[in-house]
């Protein structure tokens, strides 16, 4: 037979890539013929841009006529340009009329973006994607959570909608034993160790990994190992955020670089359990390698991840639980800290944190850097960009502009004054509390550090 | 001659063939031929590019045997070379990119989709998988298919691009990495972790053993003493400062001394002394070894070298060497062959040049030093028992070692 996957394939360091190409590995050792058509450069045979705004997914089509079965593998942002809007209704009616007319056509999806809570559901990009999902022929999807979602989100459920084993095409990429991997990775072999592993973004949650893990006691260690995929403020804070939190635990170790396939499979060997702590995830890849290598998971009940969870594994609701699942593999009886929420908690939590270090200086400088990247990350507001999608488009939009400016302007202003009259005030309690525990008048905030301008904001 | 392990060892290059000019294209070839001359299975996965400028696809796709060695050409696509651009032009100004935009400029210049997923299906035939040079399309990507088979084999510079994150687990987690040079290694171990199995190896050249300055002078009707340079113009190689700095030594020292360029590319040579350069473009090998034989002073000004096979070869016609002390390697060879001087600047350019020229008994001292040099280190035979040696061991300890 011959097939044409529609993925992000090799090199591109992409998880769904890397799915796809295993897929392939497979369907060509089974005797199938399969070329390979990407959505953006790489080791693919066809390279085809679906993000562009005239025909989008639907220029599918004319490769897909050579092939007795098409494969594609569904991410939104490889095949639309934005998650809302007018550009999405235009690429969300392409896909449709791609999945009505495709009659090969097997949809294996990854992800689906929905829309806003509210009436923005009678968007005509909401009602396109319906149609396409409706129309879609054959979908599979790695949980029934996901087909759910989907009937609850969109009122749709594809006709022909499967399960697919998330990791049916997984094989291991070195075979070792739990001491050989860590010798190889220059582990201790009998400390205890806890692994988090992929692409370190927020929504992956490590942050609440290295929280829960702080407050399990013990020989034991935390692996945070990974790499930062795009580089934007907002993922390069939260990585600033993860060591801010790691540096007073000498057990958690952020090692920020991307590994291979073999060095993937030989941390989780190394490891006692692989921690899951998402926030936000559709499958996960990652569970089912541990299930792979015979690893027991700590899973974030997120997703579609209890379905995936298997009979070692542990789900858990939130911190405290993912404290005491830790506490269960590092050994039996470690106890446990309270968990500390409050504000007043919170801020005897930074008190306690200060004399431990001996003075309050190395707090506030950490709050003062947090502070920093909340200025980095927060935008300030302002009307979107103009983005030239067609002569009328604009024209509309410039005529709204017209009409609303005199209300938006203020409107707008408004909000972003509070929001830097807010983080001006936490900077004052901050160096009113670095005053306090030095005991001294120290440099004022306008003549020593000044926090970067936030992302847009203009000189005054 | 057998490998310890079955299967064949495969050359991953982006160029191959009797018509690609390069060093490190040029080593290539005469490992794959004298490894296949001693009865060890090899084969080589390429593209059918011959011009790293155009990469053009010269050659027939499919198979093919050059010199005795099996070659497979895989066709090239070419990306959006304008973005492609724009990000190079990024990395050389030292700006910090995203995994991204660094992929984005690999995958944006030439990639062959046939080369990859062939040896995705089909490395199980290969003990042993040499990449080569570091920073192409080829190396990158068909290192993650099986990269405990991998043996890297970078000629790193000391570049912008070679601080690329992207680069930083193909070089950790291949099973070795063999290096032309020890300055080269050395800046390796700074920019990466590597693994435990590294080695110098070096390159091998040929012993010309007719090599004829007279012949040389008579051919091209050169009478005078000459500074000879032979090698690609291109920037980095520095044939234009090469160019001004001979300018003004000439016009200072008033001495009838011609500067001979011999290889392709443009060289942006100045008014003045345009009668005194002589422009060979591509020669023969043997009027190559001849003019090394024939002339006064090799000169190397490029800053990025993994080997400077131009130093050898000048060595090996017993002509000692102007080299530009900025660049590790050819500083470390003329250091420890004291087989010739190096500069700085054009003042310590105009000062060596003088000293050579001025003292024939040192050139012809620091000549024979130089072939010395080369002799005893850089023999073909010499290099492939040391290759096969290497490639040998690594191959039959399995696994790579030490990969974090």
């Amino acid at each position: 037979m011959k097939v044409l996957m529609v993925s992000p394939f090799p090199p591109l360091r992409d998880g769904v890539g890397k799915y796809a190409a295993q897929e392939v590995a497979a369907l060509r050792r089974d005797g199938h013929t399969v070329d390979v058509l990407a959505p953006l450069a790489c080791a693919a045979h066809y390279v085809e841009d679906f993000k562009r705004p005239w025909l989008g997914l639907l220029r599918l089509r004319k490769y897909a006529r050579r092939y007795d079965r098409v494969i594609l593998q569904y991410q939104p942002a490889h095949f639309h340009l934005h998650a809302w809007g007018p550009s999405r209704a235009l690429s969300n009616l392409w896909m449709a009329i791609a999945f009505r007319t495709m009659r090969k056509l097997v949809v294996v999806c990854h992800e689906v973006e929905y829309p806003p809570e509210g009436r923005t559901r009678l968007r005509p990009e909401a009602q396109l994607a319906r149609l396409a999902w409706r129309w879609a022929r054959h979908v599979e999807f790695h949980t029934t959570h996901e087909i759910d979602q989907m009937e609850g989100q969109l009122g749709v459920r594809p006709r022909r909608a499967e399960l697919r084993d998330h990791g049916k095409y997984f094989s291991p990429a070195v075979r070792e034993d739990k001491m050989q991997a860590r010798r190889r990775l220059g582990l201790d072999e009998t400390t205890p160790l806890l692994l988090c592993i992929g692409f370190i973004q927020p929504q992956k949650g490590f942050d609440r990994a290295i929280r829960a893990f702080r407050r399990v006691s013990g020989e034991a260690k935390l692996v945070i190992v990974g790499s930062v995929s795009a580089g934007t403020p907002e993922q390069r804070g939260y990585v600033n955020h993860l060591h801010d939190l790691a540096s007073s635990d000498e057990r958690i170790d952020i090692q920020e670089r991307m590994v291979s396939d073999e060095e993937f499979d030989r941390w989780i060997l190394a490891s006692d359990a692989v921690v899951l702590p998402y926030r936000l995830i559709w499958s996960s890849g990652v569970i089912e390698r541990a299930h792979l290598l015979d690893r027991p998971a700590i899973v974030a009940a997120a997703g579609g991840m209890p379905e995936q969870i298997g009979s070692s594994d542990t789900i858990v609701l939130d911190e405290d639980e993912l404290a005491e699942a830790m506490a269960k593999v590092v050994g039996s009886g470690s106890p446990v800290m309270p968990l500390l929420m409050s504000a007043q908690e919170a801020s005897d939590l930074v008190e306690i944190e200060s004399r431990r270090r001996g003075t309050g200086e190395a707090a506030l400088d950490r709050a003062l850097q947090q502070l920093q990247v909340m200025r980095g990350v927060v935008p300030v507001i302002a009307p979107s960009e103009r983005r030239v999608i067609g002569p009328f488009v604009d024209l509309v939009k410039r005529v709204m502009r017209r009409l609303l400016g005199w209300l938006l302007t203020p409107l707008l202003g408004q909000v972003n004054e509070f929001q830097r009259q807010t983080v001006e005030a936490l900077r004052m309690i901050v160096e009113e509390q670095r005053r306090q525990a030095t005991g001294s008048e120290e440099r004022s905030p306008a003549d020593g550090e000044s926090l970067p301008a936030p992302r847009g904001e203009a000189e005054p | 001659m057998s490998w310890p392990v079955p299967g064949s060892l495969a050359f991953v290059c982006p160029r191959y063939g009797t018509e690609v000019l390069g060093g490190a294209e040029t080593v290539v070839r005469g490992m794959a031929e004298r490894l296949a001359a001693r009865g060890l299975p090899v084969e080589v996965l390429t593209t059918c590019a011959t011009d790293h400028y155009t990469w053009n696809n010269f050659y027939e796709p499919g198979e093919a045997e050059v010199e005795g060695v099996p070659v497979r050409r895989f066709k090239i696509e070419k990306g959006n070379l304008k973005r492609h651009k724009a990000i190079g032009e990024l990395i050389t100004a030292g700006r910090e990119l995203s995994l991204a935009e660094q992929e984005a400029w690999l995958n944006e210049s030439f990639r062959s989709a046939g080369l990859f997923h062939y040896l995705m299906d089909n490395h199980q035939r290969h003990h042993t998988i040499v990449l080569t040079p570091y920073m192409f399309w080829t190396s990158y990507a068909c290192s993650q298919i099986a990269p405990h088979k991998n043996v890297l084999r970078p000629c790193l510079h000391d570049e912008e691009f070679a601080r690329l994150s992207i680069y930083k687990s193909m070089f950790r987690d291949a099973r070795g990495i063999i290096f032309n040079s020890d300055p080269e290694a050395g800046l390796a171990a700074t920019l990466f972790d590597l693994p435990d199995n590294v080695e110098v190896v070096g390159e091998g050249l040929d012993v010309p053993v007719d090599a004829s300055p007279d012949r040389f002078r008579q051919r091209y009707g050169i009478r005078d003493d000459f500074v000879l340079y032979a090698g690609r113009r291109e920037w980095g190689k520095n044939v234009d400062v090469l160019a001004e700095y001979f300018s003004g030594f000439v016009h200072r020292a008033r001495r009838d001394l011609k500067l001979v360029l011999i290889g392709r590319g443009e060289v942006d040579v100045p008014r003045e002394i345009r009668s005194r350069v002589i422009d060979l473009g591509y020669v023969s090998e043997q009027d190559k070894h001849d003019a090394f034989a024939a002339a006064t002073v090799v000169c190397q000004p490029s800053m990025w070298e993994s080997f400077s096979r131009m130093l050898m070869e000048g060595w090996l016609g017993g002509t000692p060497a102007l080299a530009y002390g900025g660049c590790a390697v050819t500083a470390h060879h003329v250091k420890a062959s004291e087989g010739g001087l190096v500069y700085h600047d054009a003042s310590s350019f105009e000062v060596a040049l003088s000293i050579l020229l001025e003292n024939p008994r040192l050139r012809q001292t620091m000549g024979a030093n130089g072939r010395q040099y080369v002799l005893a280190r850089y023999q073909w035979e010499d290099v492939i028992d040391h290759l096969v040696d290497r490639i040998s061991r690594w191959a039959a300890e399995g696994p790579v070692k030490g990969a974090a």
